[in-house]
Formats: C-alpha cells, structure tokens, sequence
C-alpha cells in the first residue's frame, strides 16, 4: 500500500515535470499586475508574438502588458482577470514561439531589437512608485542617509515622510529636490553629508514613505532636542519621538 | 650654512603667504557666489511681490472679462515664483511658513478664477472683495520688503553674515533683515487668521475626526506590546514602548522591537481600543521564493484576520523581493478609495512586513451611498472619443473640495498610454484623471 502510494507520486510528479517542461520555460506562479522578473519576460514575449503587446519587453507587468493580457484571454475565449493562470499560460505556449536565450541575451546587452510584431526590448525595467523617478528616489535616499543614518528604521522612513510632507504643504516648495535645498532646511545639505553614498537601508526607507508610510503622524519638522538652538521649534506641537529626534506639527 | 638657512625659510614663508592668500581669494569668491545667490532671490522675491501689487491692483479696475482673466493668470504665475524665491533664501534660522501659505493660498484663488469662464460665470461680489483683500495684503508686504530691501542695500548687509550668525545661535550684527521678515510673517498671519479665501483653500490632508471616534476600551502599555508583536509576526523581544507627545491627533503607543535575527520594528497602537495605525518591519527580503499573486493572497488573510473587513486588492506591485499592495473597502459593488490601507509583504516567506492604515482610519465610517443619477453609459459619454474603456466600476472619491463622491471609474487605453478617468455619478463632472504610470526603464 505504502510502496504504491510513493509509486502513484512518482508517476504524478514525473507526469508534472513532463507537462511542466513540454509547457515551456513559465514556472508555476499566477503572474499579476505589478510583478517583475522572467516570466513577465516570456509573458510579454509571448503577448508579442501573438500581437496583442505592442509595447517592449521590459520584464515589468504594467499597464499595457495588462491589457494585451486581458484581450488575448477574450479572444482565446478563457475568463478575462488579467491573471496570467495556469489555463492562460497553457493557451499562450499552444498560440506563440519563446525563445528565451535569445530575448534575454537582447535585454541583458540592453540593445533594441525586432523580435516579433515590430516591438522593442528595453533593458530590464524597475516599478517605480506613480510620480517618483528612480533619480527622485536617489536624491531622498541620498538625504535621509545624510540626516539620519544612526537612527532606527523607523526613524529613517520617518525623515523621509517628513520630506514628502512638506512637497504636499502649501508652506514649502512643491518638489522632492526643492525641499531638500532650501537652504537650512537641513544640516546634512548645509554641511555636504547628503553627497555620502547612501546605503540599501535608506533607500528602502524612502520607497516605504513613498508608498505612503508615515510613522510621524503627519510632521512637517523635527529637531534633535540635545543640539536644536532656535526656541521656536520647541513651540510646535510635538507628535512623537522617534531614535533622536522630535517629531512636530 | 645659516644664511642658507634663512633663504630657505624665507622662501617657505613665501610661498606659505601666497598659498594662503590664493586660498583666501578663492574663499572669497565662492562667499561672493553664494551671496549673490541669495541677493538674486531676494531682490525677485521684492519684484514679484512689486508686480501682485499691481496687478490685482489693474484687476479690481478691469471692465473686460477679455483681459482679467490674463492678469488674474499673471497673479498666480507670480505667487508661484514669488514661493520659489522665498524657498531660495536662507531663512532657516526664522519661521516664515504664514507668508508662504498666504502665497499659497491666493495662488489657488487667482487659479481658480482664472480658469474659469468668466464670461458665463463672472466674479462673485465675494470673491471681488477676496480680491481687495489681496490687493491690500499685497501692499503690506510690498511696504515691509522695500523697507527691508532699501536697508540691505543702504547698509550693505549680506545673506550669508545673518545665516552664519543665526546658524551659530548669536545675533547677527545687524537685525533689520530678521526684524523686517517677522514684521512680514506677523502681517501674514493676520491675513491666514482673517481666513479670506478659505472657501477656495484646499485642504492638505483629511480631518483627524475619524480617528477621534475610535472606539473601545482603552488598552495599557503591556496590552499594546503584545497588540504589537501579534503583528509583526516575528519572533520579537520588546525593546521600548513609548506614549506620544503632546500634539498628537489622538493618544497611541509607539511600540519597538528587535526581533531574533536583528530585524527592527515598530508599531504605533491607539490607545483607545489598540487599533493599529502604522507598523513596519525592516527586513532584508531574500530571494523572492513565492508569487506576487500568492503574496497577495497572504495579505488579503492577514488584513481579514485582523478585522479589516470587505477589502479587496487595488493595486499591486513588486519592489526587489517585496510586494507592496494597496486593499479598498469595497460597500456592495462600490469601492471606497478613500478608505485604503498599504501592506507590505517579503517574496521570500510571504509574511506581512507592514501596514499604514492612518488615513483607513481617518475616513472610515458608516456610508449611506445615493444611487447613481447617471448610468455607466450616460458616464462613458463624458470621456474623451478616441479613450477605449477597458474596465468600468463604480467607486467613491474624494474631490479638489474635499468631499467623497461617488463615481464611475473608468480604466482607458489610447494607444500610447493608460488613464484613470473618474467621472461623477450624479452630474457627469469629470472629477479626477489619471495618467497610470508605466514602469521606468533601468539605466
């Protein structure tokens, strides 16, 4: 009883792996709006070769891939959730040709290039956070680390809020860099610390408040309570102290 | 030998002199950049406060609809600029948020009716008046600034001595600059208390009420650290467990922990009820082992296990190895964006390693929704022709003035980009629209 049961898993895993090879290169994942990687690759390749993407393969599952994924599934008569399944998948690899070695080898030299249907690969994309360049994100990065990289995570994350909180505020300027360098704003731009390479941590804290995370409670200032000399930011309404520093209205 | 000696100390003193010198002069131009700099914006900022003046001034005595809206538009393209030189100043060391809101602010109203069709919808008697005031506001800083401007001139004060001295905790030498520009902030904030153009402010962020109305019992320091680790899902010792300060919306506990493998986190918790606010953890994701699909699945459990009901996935997107969601409450077939909250899951192990949930709680509350006057295709008709529509639902916004409306959302393609269209359910207005971002190419 036993042997035959490890039998019958062998046989399914075997018959698995087969139809899982003979499928083609897409591994199990449900791939959806938002996801990066190999299989958004082949997906968009896929969507290419069968025409319904017009856009190039840039390994992000956007907008547009969402959409030629929607029409292919309508046409191909499969419920339309804009889900990359396991039946979707299956109508894709029956419907188009992928070969993998040869668009990745494209995106990696980062090199335009015809492969199907006129369209073009880019070098590997990123998803950014709606209204922040990658060069948006340095730039905080490149601040928080230079005003707060002894302080806890929290803190970190905190910094950076405080700085899209002001780009949101009619009292400051309504851009990430303008914020930064108004002058004395922050000690880091006025003594050059913001110009040290900032670490991963940092730049994780930022796209966190980019994604909305605010731990301040909505601060447009904080202060050091130990260094802080002016007397009129001890008049704020304080909301919270996060490692070192105070955080205010 | 000594003679040798001595020529040879001359010359290092030499040398050493003109080092020092050659430092000093390059000290001194990079002194005079800076200064100049500042001078610059200053003297644009006087400019453009100059030009306001006059030109809502030309406004109240326009008869021609043809021509205020012109002025009206030169206004607010000054209020702007007139902020961006304010922002260039070194005024750090001085408070001067009033005078920038009130630029703000009259930049929103000359906006506002600039845009407007005049001809249809010609100045109200209030907001003719809104405009004298303005008018008369402007000839008060405009006052303030020359006589700041004619002592910087007179006296030859520098920018860069007041910041230096002031960043040092002294006096500067000479207070007129300091004095002049809180004369300044002190008439602004008169302007913000007399509120004249609140009717067309915008408000920054939504009111603190919802979460005034929490309810439950209030919860003690050692309930909330354990609130807390039941989030972080880690195995976590409690560092610090701190009440907030005195400004606070509402009262919560700032919860911290270190959990075994170095990981940070912390949590705020209401103290009234022990509701979470915000809690992150940071962790460094390894490789991605399980699907943004799967992930998102493991979100959606989480959020209802702890009590966030009838929420559903709006948008998704994978950062590195984490995911980052955004979860809607969805009333019927209706979703209200204004309640969301973002969750934040690691692809390796698939466990939730954040949530904001700060505005969820602000907005949240019992809705009575009207039915549609309009239906989806009466909506669609509002859209722009050459828009394919890909997806329509009905959803709640909150608009420019500040109030939730219902709407049809609809999701259109035209070819080259993607839009998230809004149009109201009730009179057709088009109240939102959205270019949806692409992902950004790598470089």
């Amino acid at each position: 009883m036993k042997k035959g049961k490890k039998a019958a898993v062998v046989c399914v895993t075997l018959i698995l792996l087969l139809t899982a090879h003979h499928a083609g290169a897409f591994s199990n994942q449900i791939i959806q709006r938002g996801a990066e990687g190999d299989d958004v690759i082949e997906l968009q390749a896929r969507l290419q070769y069968t025409g319904y993407y017009r856009d190039s393969i840039d390994g992000v599952f956007g907008w547009s891939t969402y959409w030629a994924l929607r029409n292919f599934q309508e046409s191909f008569g499969l419920p339309v959730d804009g889900l990359a399944g396991a039946a979707t998948k299956k109508k894709l690899e029956k419907a188009s040709k992928y070969d993998e070695a040869h668009v990745k080898s494209q995106i990696h030299k980062g090199r335009s290039f015809t492969y199907y249907g006129g369209a073009d690969t880019t070098s590997q994309s990123v998803n950014s956070p709606p209204g922040f360049s990658q060069n948006d994100i340095q730039l905080m990065a490149n601040a928080v680390y230079g005003e707060s990289r002894g302080e806890p995570y929290e803190g970190q994350v905190a910094v950076a809020a405080v700085i899209l909180n002001r780009v949101a505020s009619e009292s400051f300027p309504n851009t990430a860099s303008g914020v930064i360098f108004e002058p004395g704003a922050f000690t880091a731009v006025a003594d050059g610390q913001i110009w040290l390479t900032p670490n991963e941590t940092a730049k994780k804290a930022v796209l966190d408040a980019i994604n909305g995370w605010d731990p301040t409670g909505e601060a447009l200032y904080y202060f050091n309570p130990d260094t802080a000399t002016s007397a009129w930011i001890w008049s704020r309404p304080q909301i919270k102290k996060i490692g070192r520093h105070i955080y205010c209205e | 030998m000594r003679s040798f000696t001595i020529a040879g100390l001359t010359l290092l003193l030499a040398v050493t002199a003109i080092w020092g010198f050659s430092q000093y002069r390059q000290k001194e131009a990079m002194y005079i950049e800076a200064e100049n700099g500042y001078q610059q914006a200053f003297h644009e900022l006087v400019y453009q406060i100059d030009v306001i003046h006059d030109r809502t001034g030309e406004a109240l005595a326009m008869n021609s609809k043809g021509n205020l809206t012109p002025a009206l538009t030169d206004v607010w393209r000054l209020t702007s600029e007139a902020h961006n030189a304010i922002s260039r100043l070194p005024l750090g060391f001085m408070p001067f948020s009033k005078t920038e809101e009130f630029l703000g602010s009259s930049g929103d109203f000359t906006y506002k009716t600039a845009v407007r069709d005049l001809d249809n919808e010609p100045l109200t008697d209030k907001e003719y008046n809104q405009l004298e005031t303005l008018y008369s506001q402007a000839a008060d800083l405009q006052k303030e600034l020359r006589s700041v401007q004619m002592s910087v001139l007179d006296k030859n004060l520098r920018w860069t001595d007041i910041a230096h001295a002031t960043a040092k905790g002294d006096e500067p030498a000479d207070n007129t600059v300091i004095d002049g520009f809180n004369t300044i902030e002190n008439k602004a904030s008169e302007f913000s208390e007399a509120d004249v153009f609140q009717a067309g402010q915008v408000e920054q962020s939504v009111s603190d009420d919802g979460l005034k109305r929490l309810k439950g019992n209030k919860v003690t320091k050692a309930e909330a650290a354990s609130i807390a680790k039941d989030y972080f899902n880690i195995d976590a010792e409690v560092t610090t467990v701190e009440k907030n300060l005195k400004g606070a919306a509402i009262p919560f506990y700032n919860v911290a922990v270190i959990g075994k493998n170095g990981e940070e986190a912390s949590m705020d918790v209401t103290e009234k009820g022990g509701y979470p606010l915000t809690f992150n953890v940071n962790k460094t994701s390894g490789k991605g082992k399980i699907s943004l699909h799967d992930a998102s699945k493991k979100a959606a459990t989480f959020l209802e296990k702890h009590g966030f009901d009838n929420m559903v996935m709006t948008n998704s997107a994978q950062y590195d190895h984490t995911a980052v969601f955004t979860f809607t409450t969805k009333q019927d077939d209706i979703l209200i964006y204004p309640e969301s909250v973002t969750i934040k899951t690691a692809l390796d192990n698939g466990v939730v390693s954040g949530l904001e949930a700060q505005n969820y709680w602000k907005n949240r509350r019992e809705r009575d929704i009207e039915s549609p006057t309009l239906t989806s295709d009466e909506a669609k008709k509002e859209l722009h022709p050459k828009l394919t529509v890909m997806e329509v639902q009905k959803a709640v916004v909150t608009n420019d003035v500040g109030e939730d409306v219902l709407c049809y959302e609809f999701l259109a393609e035209n070819g080259t980009a993607s839009y998230r269209i809004f149009i109201n359910a009730k009179d057709g207005k088009e109240e939102r629209i959205e270019k949806l971002a692409e992902a950004e190419a790598g470089y």
